[in-house]
């Protein structure tokens, strides 16, 4: 199976390619890179996914202990913005 | 006044591409713009996209401000990344068949033996509740002239087919 390919594109006039896009196959050292920038980046995602989560609850818990302190939904939703 | 010229083109085919680079830039303009319409691999609303300045993976530093459509907010290096220039969100393949999200890259004085900063304003489009637009202050410590710049997305996905890279080099004088 080939690897993906990205483009090239010489911008100076003298070039025998000038403005023609050069299709080129990466190297398998190159996808070997990508595919490590891809884990990271996987893995930073689920982080943040993570933390957002654990904000929401926070927040969810807190509304609800606002709540029980008798606020209304009104006053709990204005204190958020 | 300023005279815009377009330098070169790349449209993105069938199959898609990791990255699209213009190399040799001429050193003859004062300034460069980017223009993009491109749409990621992502099954996500977004690709995350980035610049690179020649063969330079450090010291980038970019201060984004986004909104939604529902909210405002900021960060500084979205994505983690300092090895590039985040140069703001484009359409992933959730949001609607065929359309693009558009960005325009500004670079001053891209020859000078200065830091290079460069500003953008993003958008990706759909026909849905979230989108995202993007403005974005970027500074680079390097301080060589720019001769290549290589585009690239989020996760190691792909431009998409139909995607289009315009380079424009300003001259004001």
């Amino acid at each position: 199976m080939p690897n993906p390919t990205r483009i090239e594109i010489c911008c100076d006039k003298e070039c025998q390619n000038f403005g023609v896009p050069q299709e080129i196959e990466l190297t398998d050292a190159e996808v070997a890179a990508l595919t490590v920038e891809a884990e990271a980046a996987a893995e930073r995602k689920a982080a943040e996914e993570a933390e957002a989560l654990a904000i929401a609850q926070a927040k969810e818990a807190a509304h609800a202990k606002l709540a029980a302190l008798g606020l209304t939904t009104e006053e709990i939703a204005a204190l958020s913005k | 006044m300023a005279a815009y010229e377009l330098i070169t083109s790349a449209t993105v085919g069938v199959g898609g591409s990791a990255s699209v680079s213009f190399s040799s830039i001429s050193q003859s303009y004062t300034d460069l713009k980017i223009v993009i319409s491109a749409r990621g691999q992502s099954t996500g609303v977004n690709n995350g996209c980035f610049m690179q300045i020649n063969s330079v993976t450090s010291g980038y530093n970019a201060r984004d401000l986004y909104a939604d459509g529902s909210s405002v907010a900021s960060s500084t290096n979205p994505y983690g990344v300092t090895s590039k220039g985040f140069v703001g969100a484009i359409n992933g393949s959730g949001t609607t068949s065929n359309t693009f999200g558009n960005k325009e890259i500004y670079i001053p004085n891209y020859t000078s033996s200065n830091a290079k900063s460069f500003y953008v304003d993003s958008v990706t489009e759909t026909n849905g509740t979230t989108v995202y637009m993007d403005m974005l202050a970027n500074l680079c410590t390097t301080t060589e002239a720019i001769s290549s710049l290589t585009f690239t997305l989020d996760s190691s996905e792909s431009f998409l087919a139909g995607s289009t890279l315009y380079i424009y080099g300003v001259k004001n004088a």
